[in-house]
């Protein structure tokens, strides 16, 4: 089982870096692990990252006993982009927390609260491939905005990517930190969609999933 | 190839579906499918191949199912897909299938909710635990089921209609007394023109020639006989064109009777005939004949026939 989704990481000079988040069941004792290369570039706020992340799959759906999962950084696989040598910040947090839960609903479905069904299916069935999500973690394990966005879409939808996002989740309320107003429905190509939390993340997913399968079912 | 197996086994869903699943469907699908063939057996719209007036309403057939099932899911396309183009080779159990197809379901009206239940159930029958099912092979992963037996003898009535409806006597006489009485004008032969090369000798020098000259005349008209006159009542063999009130757009012939004066020839050049009969299209029919006998008369007769063979008018072509 891997789940796998976009991310985008900063260097040190601001510049935007797109890269694959990949989720891996593992049989271990420690409920998740870093990869050893994403080990070494991770810093303590992303750290910090990760395991909110991993506290809020485990209260919102639960956590599986005797299962390990590894989070891992990857190079976006065409272009073979350098990862920075460092992973800054805690904007991950939105990726990692949408592949825990569609990883724990794939690899242990008797977590999800039996009286959400409907949910399970949702989380199983969503296609994360061509998502992005930049996205820190508030205090109620909501989203919020970022920092430095402008520069991590347009590493998210520089032409010479390929395959490219679809679409790019953030948090609501977030801005492009100019005075051009509000958030653009498109950047680049790359469609952007304001979401609160990781379960209206995949709900929004689902309902735009539906639409597409029905033109090919 | 796989594009044209796909759109095949789209037809073949909504066709099952259609006949399957819904009476009201089944009776719009078999009543549009009868009042297409009945239409257009009686009716056309512009010349056309011979096979339109026969096979026609198989299209119109498809085209409501094109327009009850698949369009809508084209114009409710989202405007990003997460999906890119790797939608088909989308992986999932059945039991996460039929999640997603009920919520397509409950994104339309009646018959297209339907449609998608239908599918579900489909899917359902094949076992909630069994093998994951990619998107590519979901429309065809449940046709070789046992379930699938009832929906398939469903299916079946349509190519049983068809077959019916192509073997059976194509033309009634029901849209020619419709549109005959909307129109006000008569329904008769009002032209007769006839055209063909006449010999004339000439001399030039000792020699005699022949010099061709061609006639193109209208034929006058009596009460109830139409003259050769002119130069036209000299010529051996010509084309007689028949002109007759356009309206109603039915299928009608003209039949011509030579009373072994003549003879007529046929349009696929096959043996020389004394009765024969041609289509009518948008009222004007015409046909070859020869002279087979010294005497300057024809006697012709031209009768305008309905599909059901009773004459609407008759005319006689003298000498």
């Amino acid at each position: 089982m891997e789940v796998q989704l976009w991310c985008v990481a900063v260097d040190g000079g601001g510049g935007g870096t797109p890269a694959r988040l990949v989720i891996r069941e593992l049989q271990g004792p420690e409920p998740i692990v870093l990869s050893s290369d994403t080990e070494q570039r991770a810093t303590r706020d992303f750290k910090e990252a990760i395991e909110r992340a991993r506290k809020l799959t485990q209260n919102h759906i639960g956590w599986p006993e005797k299962k390990s999962f590894e989070v891992s950084i990857d190079c976006a696989d065409e272009m073979n982009l350098p990862l920075p040598k460092f992973l800054y910040g805690g904007s991950h947090f939105g990726a990692v927390v949408l592949g825990l839960f569609q990883a724990v609903a794939l690899t242990a479905p008797e977590c999800v609260p039996v009286h959400e069904p409907d949910f399970l299916r949702v989380l199983q069935s969503v296609c994360l491939e061509s998502v992005a999500i930049t996205a820190c973690c508030d205090e109620v394990g909501g989203f919020k905005p970022v920092g430095l966005l402008r520069q991590k879409l347009a590493g998210l939808s520089m032409p010479a990517l390929s395959p490219r996002p679809a679409v790019c989740f953030l948090a609501t309320g977030q801005n492009l930190e100019t005075p051009e107003g509000p958030l653009p429905k498109v950047f680049n190509g790359l469609a952007l969609r304001e979401v609160s939390t990781p379960l209206s993340a995949f709900r929004k997913l689902w309902l735009v999933q539906t639409k597409s399968l029905a033109r090919c079912l | 190839m796989k594009a044209l197996s796909r759109r095949l086994a789209e037809f073949v869903n909504a066709g099952l579906f259609l006949l399957a699943a819904s009476n009201a469907a089944r009776l719009l699908l078999l009543g549009s499918t009868l009042c297409a063939w009945w239409f257009l057996s009686d009716y056309y719209f512009a010349p056309w191949p011979w096979w339109m007036d026969r096979f026609a309403f198989l299209v119109l057939t498809t085209a409501v199912l094109w327009f009850a099932i698949r369009l809508p899911a084209l114009s409710r396309a989202p405007d990003f897909d997460p999906l890119c183009d790797s939608g088909r080779e989308l992986e999932l159990t059945p039991a996460n299938w039929c999640a997603i197809l009920d919520a397509i379901a409950s994104q339309g009206g009646t018959l297209w909710a339907a449609y998608w239940h239908w599918y579900s159930a489909r899917i359902r029958h094949l076992g909630l635990n069994h093998k994951p099912v990619c998107a590519g092979r979901l429309r065809t992963c449940w046709w070789f089921h046992p379930s699938a037996i009832s929906q398939w003898m469903a299916l079946a009535c349509l190519p049983a209609l068809w077959i019916f409806l192509v073997l059976a006597p194509l033309h009634t006489n029901v849209m020619e007394k419709i549109a005959a009485a909307a129109d006000p004008h008569p329904q008769v032969i009002y032209y007769v023109g006839c055209s063909g090369q006449l010999r004339s000798p000439s001399l030039s020098g000792n020699r005699t020639s022949f010099v061709r000259k061609q006639v193109d005349e209208a034929l006058d008209s009596g009460s109830s006989v139409y003259r050769r006159t002119g130069q036209c009542a000299f010529l051996p063999q010509g084309t007689m064109t028949v002109s007759s009130t356009p309206f109603p757009r039915v299928y009608r012939r003209l039949e011509a009777n030579c009373r072994e004066r003549c003879d007529l020839l046929p349009p696929n050049r096959g043996e020389d005939l004394l009765f024969l009969q041609v289509p009518v299209v948008a009222g004007l029919a015409s046909f070859n004949w020869i002279q087979t006998t010294p005497e300057p008369s024809l006697g012709m007769s031209v009768s305008l026939l309905r599909q059901d063979g009773s004459t609407l008018d008759k005319v006689t072509i003298e000498p």
